[in-house]
């Protein structure tokens, strides 16, 4: 007996993403600011001091804005500190962020 | 790091450039840390700073109703697992016929968007709500339903973002309303179980739906991170009979809405309380078994709640008990009052609980400094105080269901600000009352 065939769609959706653009990655850290976003959890508190030093350590002039400064990004007002960040940025005059741990 | 990669990629960045801490970074000791970060975190930070990333090409996919694949029943199963489209069960095979058949219960256009889900980033559409209910064994009729399930999903309120955290919360649909006949939905006994058509097919709908449209899928995949996870949840049902019976508002009044709307709530689910067997004549017996039970399994995530500001466990309390509180003068808020009353547990443990789940700076202090919880959480320096386990007495929700011959409730633990309550009323198409005649 022959089975029945199928003629069948796609179940997914069409991507909402346009193609971001990544700026140009930077060549050396020296005299750098590099601004810390966290929220506030997975030893957060004990690994941006480590990460400090030992980048202090490699690139003098190298410059850290806390991450107490921006609040927690992954925590009850995420909504309204996310929307303030790129106006926080521009004023510390970030060249780079690093965003963690695991937030 | 694949998921973040992956996350990347659904909002249009590619090859995000990630640092990696290799291991568990909460299990560490403190000498660990201090080695991995020196040793390997530093450099993988300095390479993503500064090495070129590589921009390829996105990938061109299907239009909706392109014919993606012809052959038998067993061939489009296999198809469709390769690609992950599934969720481990076999699928009805979505055909333009069948599809067809679940637009005639609305009158939205199907290429209507309802909403954009991430963290796959993709859009929601009438026409997508129908090839997943498909997949997922529904009947047509049920399409008032999927619709106004995927409009709750996909309000960002919900933050559907966030169901593939570790904790691996599942949602739940909750439903009021006529429709609980007129679909057939079982209120009674097993409720909780698959069985009944509507109830596990529509359950079924939701998990296949955010698999393939909000992209959260368990290894080969790598949006979903539950650590753990738990399977889908059937809908949940409340008996209205009963409710009209004791004078009770339902879930959905208790909500904002009138009784006899339809309406889904969907919110999240990350654990269930044991069976909740309470006993005797006296109302107040009923509340402190409740209170025992519930009110101690909801304590071990106040840490969850505190953290993040929102908390809304449900309850569902078994017809029989519930006849015995309204004979008594309750109605549902009082209960309510009674548990947010008399739920405590110690600052110390929910500080504990915290830390050990990777809120590593979990501070009371701070955080009622913030205004971000109320001062009753801080009125002593005491690791032993006792502070509420419930953020808000009217976050707690109650619904009536389960064999009325028994006297077993149960609680569900939700995940904060992850997966809120979020409702929707059901819209019926003009041909709805034509369809329950033909029935």
């Amino acid at each position: 007996m022959q089975e029945i065939g199928y003629e069948v769609v796609w179940p997914l959706g069409k991507m909402a993403s346009e193609k971001v653009t990544l700026v140009p990655r930077i060549t050396d850290l020296k005299n750098k600011t590099i601004c810390e976003l966290s929220d506030y959890g997975f030893r957060a508190e004990e690994i941006f001091p480590i990460l400090r030093a030992s980048l202090a350590g490699q690139y003098p002039g190298i410059k850290f804005i806390d991450y107490t400064n921006f609040g927690n990004t992954h925590g009850p007002r995420e909504d309204e500190i996310v929307a303030t960040l790129p106006e926080k940025l521009r004023q510390y005059g970030c060249d780079a962020v690093i965003s963690g741990v695991g937030g | 790091m694949k998921q973040a990669q992956a996350v990347g990629q659904s909002l249009g960045i590619q090859n995000l450039p990630l640092a990696e801490y290799p291991g568990v970074v909460a299990v560490d000791s403190r000498e660990e840390l201090d080695k991995k970060v020196k040793d390997i975190l530093v450099d993988n930070i300095i390479q993503a700073f500064t090495k070129p990333v590589l921009q390829g090409a996105v990938p061109r996919e299907p239009e909706p109703n392109d014919v993606i694949f012809r052959g038998t029943l067993d061939d489009i199963q296999e198809f469709y697992t390769r690609r992950q489209w599934t969720d481990g069960l076999p699928i009805i095979p979505p055909t333009i016929d069948r599809i067809e058949r679940f637009l005639q219960f609305t009158e939205r256009s199907n290429k209507e968007v309802i909403g954009i889900l991430l963290p796959e980033n993709r859009e929601a559409t009438v026409w997508n709500i129908a090839v997943n209910g498909v997949m997922a064994g529904c009947r047509p009729e049920y399409m008032p339903v999927l619709l106004a399930v995927a409009e709750a999903i996909a309000d960002p309120e919900f933050r559907i973002e966030d169901a593939g955290s570790t904790p691996g919360w599942e949602p739940l649909i909750v439903l009021n309303g006529p429709i609980i006949k007129e679909l057939n939905f079982n209120y009674e006994g097993g409720v909780m179980r698959v069985g009944r058509q509507a109830n596990t097919s529509i359950g079924r709908f939701l998990r296949l739906f955010m698999r393939n449209v909000a992209g959260l899928r368990i290894p080969p995949g790598t949006m979903d991170k539950a650590t753990i996870g738990d399977t889908f949840n059937v809908v949940l049902a409340e008996n209205e009979d009963v409710l009209a019976e004791l004078g009770w508002e339902s879930f959905s009044v208790a909500r904002g809405f009138k009784p006899d709307e339809n309406v889904v709530t969907v919110q999240s689910v990350v654990f269930a309380t044991a069976p909740i067997a309470s006993g005797g004549e006296n109302p107040r017996d009923h509340l402190d078994t409740f209170v025992e039970v519930f009110g101690k399994t909801m304590s071990t995530w106040t840490h969850m709640a505190v953290n993040w500001g929102k908390f809304y466990p449900l309850l569902v309390i078994n017809p029989s008990v519930a006849r015995l509180f309204a004979h008594n003068g309750l109605k549902k808020r009082d209960i309510k009052r009674y548990l947010y009353d008399n739920s405590i547990v110690s600052a110390g443990l929910i500080e504990r609980l915290a830390r050990q789940d990777g809120i590593t700076g979990f501070d009371l202090h701070r955080m009622v400094d913030e205004n971000l919880i109320p001062k009753q959480y801080c009125e002593s320096d005491d690791h032993e105080r006792m502070v509420p386990v419930f953020l808000k007495s009217e976050w707690i929700g109650i619904v009536i269901s389960g064999d009325t011959g028994r006297n077993r409730s149960r609680g569900y633990v939700q995940n904060h600000e992850q997966g809120p309550p979020v409702s929707k009323r059901i819209q019926l198409p003009a041909n709805w009352k034509q369809f329950l005649k033909s029935k």
